[in-house]
């Protein structure tokens, strides 16, 4: 089984990470602290069945956390809870509608990056939001830091690609929709 | 710069990874062109941190090493706190799960006892499954649901069921290698499913009410679009085998694109060549063996069975999959098929090429003939012109 000390560093290591990624998906910080709890239980309960493996801790984490995050929202799916980005102060020189589109594009966001691969997200987060530099995250992900900027790069062209054609289809639909008003009209 | 950026230069400068140099460039672009400057403000809101100001509460340290002892105490099957937290937050929900729970557990046992299995939208239950089967690398559990980029892995002799909605049953057996790749929920019943055997063998079998599920299998060499239907899907060594037992699918050729529909009664074997034809009694007993299977006999009471019937899955592979013998096949098929479907064109195709092969060869061996006859005449002539000259 595996040691408290052993715990600990991967706390240490990883909670901030799984954090930021499991909020994007709960929005709700107390939730997302009760699903990292349950998904070290089971990285514990794990640990007493089979021989931990270092390079697989982070993946067994993410996927538990992702498996467990996607069981609450289907239990909780009517719930309302009060979001995490409601109570976050974003909003200044927006207007109502900027901060629709602002959260749209969010999601949007969170839900290309988690069709990238497990690397690219946790170097996107690390480097986003926690805010370290190249070498730290080379550091954390035994990596080499020329991988850690190869990937950010390769994610960033990705959802600039990615955003730049989804607001195109956007634009499209509401030029049609204009000249079909005007046509009908 | 007269052009505009391209995504990779306003990765590279969001990515803050450029030189001294290149970056005043971009500044300067920037700056200058509005459109750039549209793309470069929506990427960086896009990208700007939302959580950045976010820190795990003091407790969640506490709480996990609480956790911790308690499971090293003894307490293995302890229920994560976190879980338990949430039902204390929502009464009433846990008053009422409690109700649903007890309804469960006779539901459970109810479908325990008869066999079929309902499962949540969105992912897939691994059910009588043996020991060994792993998913992602971590052994997987009975009644464990299975997402979308999950990777299945069956040692030998194992058999393990993947059900979905109690409507796809796809038995996995023996050396498995498969995996779902994507699980899309597209409206309210429209549901796409991608699935890949690299290798091993599957029986796939849809029954039951009518539905709107959309699913396609991968091999190395063919693309599978069941239309309703129950089959056997073997791939190993490159070699692809399906076998029909009801309904119909649409196989397609990923080498050459072709794509055809296969009715019940006939089987494909798909290599490097695609090749279609019927189902031998020896083929369909196999269906008799996996049905046992899929009734809820357990893998370890049936292993003779699997045995068999892998072997009987080679021979049959043996029969007609070869590449070598598969003109043979084909000619012996149209002999004993007469005019039976489209794919006797196919075969009888390939018999005129060989007819022509012959026929070329019979006229190459006519005309080497007809060289040495001359070379011979010319000599003689040779000879002869020479015996005048003297």
């Amino acid at each position: 089984m595996i040691d408290d000390r052993t715990v600990s560093d991967i706390y240490q290591k990883h909670i901030k990470e799984l954090l930021v990624y499991v909020c994007g998906f709960v929005k709700v910080k107390e939730t997302a602290e009760d699903i990292l709890h349950d998904a070290f239980v089971r990285l514990i309960q794990y640990s007493l069945k089979y021989p931990l493996d270092e390079s697989n801790i982070r993946a067994f984490l993410y996927k538990t956390a992702r498996n467990i995050c996607i069981d609450y929202m289907r239990k909780n799916r009517k719930k309302h809870e009060t979001p995490l980005h409601d109570n976050i102060e974003y909003t200044g020189s927006r207007s109502m509608h900027e901060d629709v589109e602002y959260n749209e594009l969010k999601q949007r966001v969170a839900e290309l990056i988690e069709k990238k691969d497990p690397i690219s997200r946790s170097v996107y987060i690390m480097r986003i939001e926690l805010s370290q530099t190249y070498e730290e995250i080379a550091k954390n992900l035994g990596i080499s830091e020329r991988t850690a900027i190869r990937k950010m790069k390769s994610m960033l062209e990705y959802l600039s690609e990615t955003i730049e054609k989804h607001g195109f289809k956007i634009f499209f639909i509401i030029l049609l929709a204009v000249i079909i008003a005007k046509f009908v009209i | 710069m007269n052009k505009h950026l391209t995504h990779k230069d306003l990765a590279a400068y969001s990515a803050d990874t450029l030189r001294q140099r290149d970056r005043i460039r971009i500044d300067e672009h920037i700056h200058e062109c509005g459109p750039c400057r549209a793309r470069y403000e929506k990427l960086m809101a896009a990208i700007a941190p939302r959580y950045q100001s976010l820190k795990a509460s003091n407790d969640l340290q506490e709480r996990i090493m609480r956790s911790w002892r308690e499971i090293r105490n003894g307490d293995v099957n302890a229920e994560p706190n976190g879980i338990r937290s949430l039902l204390v937050k929502h009464r009433r929900t846990a008053i009422a799960s409690a109700a649903f729970a007890v309804a469960g557990i006779i539901l459970i046992v109810t479908i325990f006892m008869q066999g079929p299995l309902e499962t949540r939208r969105g992912s897939m239950v691994m059910n009588r499954m043996d020991a060994g089967v792993t998913v992602n690398g971590i052994p997987a559990r009975n009644g464990e649901a299975v997402y979308d980029a999950s990777m299945i892995r069956l040692p030998e002799m194992a058999i393990a069921q993947l059900v979905y909605d109690d409507t796809i049953k796809i038995t996995l057996i023996n050396n498995n290698d498969f995996s779902i790749d994507n699980f899309i929920i597209e409206k309210a019943l429209n549901v796409k499913l991608g699935l890949t055997l690299r290798d091993g063998m599957l029986l796939s079998a849809i029954h039951g009410r009518q539905t709107t599920i959309k699913y396609e299998y991968r091999t190395p060499n063919a693309r599978i679009e069941p239309l309703g239907t129950e089959f056997l899907l073997q791939t190993e060594d490159g070699v692809t085998l399906v076998i029909m037992k009801e309904g119909a699918i649409k196989v397609t050729h990923i080498r050459s694109g072709k794509s055809e529909t296969v009715p019940s009664g006939r089987k494909c074997i798909i290599s490097d060549s695609f090749a279609c034809m019927p189902t031998t009694k020896e083929d369909m007993k196999i269906f008799d063996d996996l049905d046992k299977l899929r009734n809820g006999s357990y893998a370890h009471l049936l292993l003779p069975a699997i045995y068999d019937l892998k072997v009987r899955a080679k021979t049959g592979n043996r029969d007609t999959g070869d590449i070598g013998k598969e003109k043979n096949n084909k000619k012996n098929d149209i002999q004993n098929e007469g005019e039976d479907t489209r794919n006797d064109t196919i075969e009888k195709q390939n018999s005129r090429v060989d007819r022509d092969r012959e026929r070329m060869q019979q006229r190459m061996e006519q005309k080497k003939m007809q060289m040495n006859e001359m070379r011979r005449n010319n000599k003689t002539n040779m000879n002869q012109q020479m015996r005048r000259g003297r």
